[in-house]
């Protein structure tokens, strides 16, 4: 019955995924398209016609494709807007692009098309006048989807490929070279340099990865992160509300952990690329206006000041948005829509990012206390390096890139804006090259720093408990762990009660996340060659919240199972139910709580609020033999979901009080 | 093992029971929860885990053993002032319940009672203390005789009389130092304050040597129904504790001078005697 359930998900899945393809794909037949005008009464009727203009509403700089019939090939063709002259973009046989000027007067104008003595009719274009207020926030929300977007992208990653990710950490990253290969995986895995910093400096407080190594991570997480966010395939950026409508749909019907990742996968490139859309629709417009372009010449200026100020600047924007990913898609923007970027400055502002993401990811390691305080110099160092070399090396990567992306940046691409296509290509070669190149220079010293780390982390390591420095990482993550499982838990009380399945949809992949945290924990636990009274409690208290998670999965299997059966349940179900859930979330919290005091939890407590919980789940069953003598819910199948339901919350507070005894401190050894 | 085998190895365990429990040398310590473990794990490998196993014991497995014990004094702490003002001559009555708690039954309890496993009987207790000897004379009271034994909270010559009546010469010979002590006193005496703690024993095979561990001691004030509760004095029934004490009290009573492995673990561990008794840590606790 499941498994014929999944396959029709899937399968719907398959069916609306088809159907939304087919028809972005489709030529619908031009709705919308604007139509020849009427003869204007007087006007000369000449060979030269305008046919159709890609759209008639514009603003102030926004460029339209005009297509024309009766025209001579040869003989130039002009424009006119609002009868002043137009600058006509490019000349196809049949169309030619027009910009619409800055100064052009706001309301009904006509434009025109003239060759010689022929001149078409006018053609009515509405100019509205631009709104800084909504680029502004299309600017801001366009940045934010991109970043949200990276976020879901990597949840989507790591699902697909992250506790592997993690274990292989441990194991491949002997070399340094090895661990610079496996830093960008990282970097491309997670996005954001930050999150890069945060993963595995956890895994250096948990000792699962070594000071040494993680230094060359680091590099190859920057390095991974910057290039994944370079080749980001923008020129899909216009059908990205497709994207994601795929990707949203996917989150609903997936049917497994995997089809969830890939889904999420989706979901998060969908959003980065309509994020990315609104960037290059509201960048343009806004650097032009005549109040900010002075600010923007700072950066297009030329000589070594404005190359340190554009670096400056990259600096600046990736400490803010967490890593070079965002600003790249920012700079790339910029250079296209605008024409006020030139590559040299354009890379240098990218070429900058490297000291920003470095000094955000060394900032993290310092946060996160003395054992991973031997990072931060090592990779500010490398920060710091790789902008000093790349700004010296700009002339280097323009002339490669314009060699390999021939143009000069004048090929153009036209929508509401003209982007110059082939700015994109170079930055993304010169960037790329650049990267690679400095992080190779840095392998040159990098054995040189992981032999140093080593020797100071030897020397700390005899001053640091190590099994104590194991089990209270192991036991902070617990922490987020018990969190999620609360959540997941509360979300499938409201389903039984509200017989709605979407309250658990936003707990799906976090409960994965969840268990594959405590798999990996526990695995690496397993690895690990460090004992004591504290690792041995803190095994148990993983393998009791292993138990948990399943008994958490159960309750929401058996919730959504009671949905699909039409299970309703009555006011004292519902009431009782309630009160068991009330009890199970101060369980939690107990847990957490302890955790995050670094005590161990109150066992008495814990005790009464299971024996409470066992006293409702007894009354619960007593009041279902009862309703089944009344005849009030009739068929076995709610029977035995009202059933299945009450076993499933037994089974979820007789693991809270595991986990609890697990964690509490038998500090005599009395057990 | 037959049956009258079982018996009399168990009548063997009571009578070395009783010599333990009779005129012994007794010393005390005050330890850290560190210490504490290093100690926990020497006794489990050197003696015998230890558990009352008289009639009516408890002898399901896995139990944690809780002592409930209530101090008698008069109104103007005369009981108190005299312990206080000689460590080492002085008498004290209480009367101690013991119960078991069960966590292993937790998840299939539906109440807290059932994890409890306890006799309804309160042991009288007069202890004296000359020197390191100290003695201890008891008499088992059944619970539901003792609303009418501390009628008003206190011991008059009348119920001891009945008393003596049924429970022959041991109640006679407790019954007559509780006269003797209520004599001695000129307001009556009556429950003052109330301590409640796990207790771990260990013993050698010959009784030479008893081992008691107490940890997680708790103080209360007597509640006010104290006498007319017919269900065991559990620690979560006794209200919020007015103190605590974070050590543990470790006790090592034996006939003869202690055994040199258990010097030997004492001096590694640097665990130096304490004069420590929770009947004063109590009353200070409750009365300042």
């Amino acid at each position: 019955m499941a498994e014929l359930r999944k396959r029709w998900r899937t399968g719907l899945g398959w069916l609306l995924t088809f159907a939304i393809v087919a028809y972005a794909v489709s030529d619908w037949g031009g709705a919308g398209e604007p139509t020849p005008p009427d003869a204007v009464e007087g006007e000369p009727a000449t060979g030269l016609r305008i046919t159709a203009i890609s759209d008639a509403d514009v603003n102030p700089g926004d460029a339209v494709v005009v297509s024309f019939a009766g025209a001579d090939p040869v003989v130039p063709i002009e424009a006119t807007l609002a009868k002043k002259t137009a600058e006509v973009l490019v000349r196809e046989p049949d169309s030619v692009v027009v910009r619409i000027s800055a100064d052009v007067p706001i309301g009904k104008v006509g434009l025109r098309l003239a060759q010689g003595t022929k001149r078409s009719k006018a053609w009515d274009l509405h100019v509205r006048a631009t709104n800084h207020r909504k680029l502004v926030a299309r600017l801001l929300g366009g940045l934010a989807l991109f970043v949200f977007g990276l976020g879901v992208l990597a949840l989507g990653s790591r699902g697909l490929a992250g506790h592997r990710l993690r274990a292989l950490l441990g194991r491949l990253t002997e070399s340094p070279r090895r661990a610079v290969g496996i830093g960008a995986l990282v970097g491309a895995v997670t996005q954001l340099t930050s999150s890069s910093a945060a993963l595995v400096v956890s895994l250096v407080q948990a000792r699962l990865l070594a000071v040494a190594p993680t230094i060359a991570i680091l590099v190859g997480a920057q390095l991974g992160a910057s290039i994944t966010g370079a080749l980001l395939p923008v020129q899909l950026a216009r059908e990205s509300l497709i994207v994601i409508a795929i990707g949203v749909l996917w989150t609903r019907l997936a049917t497994s952990r995997r089809g969830g990742a890939i889904a999420n996968l989706v979901l998060g490139a969908g959003l980065m690329l309509y994020g990315l859309h609104l960037l290059q629709t509201s960048v343009e417009p806004l650097v032009s206006d005549p109040k900010i372009l002075p600010y923007v010449g700072y950066l297009r200026a030329s000589g070594a000041t404005a190359i340190v100020t554009c670096a400056a600047t990259g600096a600046l924007l990736a400490l803010v948005l967490q890593g070079p990913g965002p600003v790249y898609v920012l700079v790339v923007g910029l250079a296209q829509t605008s024409g006020a970027l030139p590559l040299g400055n354009a890379l240098a502002i990218l070429i900058g990012t490297n000291a920003g993401a470095a000094l955000g990811m060394a900032m993290i390691a310092w946060q996160s206390g003395a054992a991973t305080a031997p990072l931060v110099r090592p990779h500010l160092a490398f920060g710091a390096a790789a902008t000093v070399i790349g700004l010296a090396t700009i002339p280097l990567w323009t002339t490669l890139a314009t060699a390999i992306v021939p143009g000069a940046g004048d090929t153009l691409d036209y929508g509401h804006s003209v982007l110059r296509v082939t700015i994109a290509g170079q930055l993304v070669v010169g960037f790329v090259g650049a990267q690679l190149a400095t992080t190779g220079l840095w392998l040159a010293v990098l054995p040189a720093l992981v032999a140093r780390a080593a020797r100071g982390r030897s020397r700390a390591d005899t001053k640091q408990s190590a099994p104590e420095a194991v089990a209270l990482t192991a036991l902070r993550e617990l922490g987020v762990v018990f969190d999620e499982q609360r959540a997941a838990l509360a979300a499938a009380l409201e389903t039984s009660c509200s017989g709605e399945r979407a309250h658990l949809a936003a707990h799906e992949q976090p409960l994965r996340e969840a268990r594959a945290r405590l798999e990996d924990r526990y695995r690496s636990f397993g690895a690990t060659a460090t004992e004591g009274p504290q690792v041995d409690r803190v095994a148990q208290t993983l393998v009791a919240s292993l138990q948990l998670q399943r008994a958490i999965e159960q309750a929401v299997h058996v919730a959504e199972l009671g949905v699909e059966r039409g299970v309703r349940l009555s006011e004292d179900e519902q009431a009782r139910l309630r009160a068991i859930q009330a009890l199970a979330r101060d369980a939690f919290e107990d847990l957490i709580s302890a955790i995050a005091r670094g005590s161990q939890p109150d066992l008495e407590e814990a005790g009464a609020r299971e024996i409470r919980m066992n006293a409702l789940e007894a009354e619960g069953r007593f009041a279902s033999t009862l309703g089944r003598r009344n005849k009030r819910d009739t068929t076995a199948s709610l029977r035995l979901g009202l059933a299945e339901l009450i076993d499933s919350y037994e089974s979820v507070g007789n693991h809270l009080f595991r986990v609890a005894k697990a964690m509490g401190d038998d500090a005599d050894g009395l057990a | 093992m037959t049956y009258p085998a079982a018996v009399a190895a168990a009548e063997e365990t009571e009578q070395i029971d009783a010599r333990m429990t009779a005129h012994r040398r007794e010393a005390k310590y005050l330890i850290s929860v560190e210490q504490a473990r290093a100690v926990v794990t020497e006794l489990n490998r050197r003696l015998e885990s230890h558990r009352h196993r008289g009639e009516g014991a408890n002898r399901l497995p896995d139990a944690h053993h809780y002592v409930t014990t209530v101090y008698f004094d008069t109104p103007s702490r005369t009981l108190f002032r005299a312990a206080n003002e000689s460590e080492d001559s002085h008498l004290k009555l209480r009367a101690k319940e013991y119960y078991d708690v069960h966590p292993g039954l937790t998840e299939t309890a539906t109440d807290p009672r059932q994890l409890v496993r306890f006799q309804p009987i309160l042991w009288l207790e007069i202890k004296s203390r000359d020197g390191a000897h100290t003695g201890k004379q008891r008499i088992g009271i059944a619970k539901r005789d003792v609303p009418s034994f501390f009628a008003q909270r206190r011991i008059t010559q009348e119920m001891i009389e009945i008393q003596e009546q049924s429970h022959g010469r041991d109640a006679r010979a407790v019954l007559e130092a509780v006269a003797a002590l209520c004599a001695s006193c000129d307001e009556p005496l009556g429950a003052d304050c109330l301590v409640n703690y796990r207790r771990t024993a260990w013993q050698d095979p010959a009784g030479e040597v008893r081992v008691t561990l107490d940890a997680g001691l708790a103080y209360y004030t007597p509640p006010e129904d104290l006498w007319d509760r017919n269900w065991a004095l559990l620690r979560s029934t006794l209200g919020t504790p007015r103190a605590t004490e974070p050590r543990r009290v470790l006790e090592i009573k034996t006939h003869r001078n202690q055994p040199a492995w258990l010097v030997e673990l004492l001096n590694a561990q640097q665990i130096e005697a304490t004069p420590f008794s929770k009947f004063e840590a109590a009353s200070r606790a409750i009365h300042g």
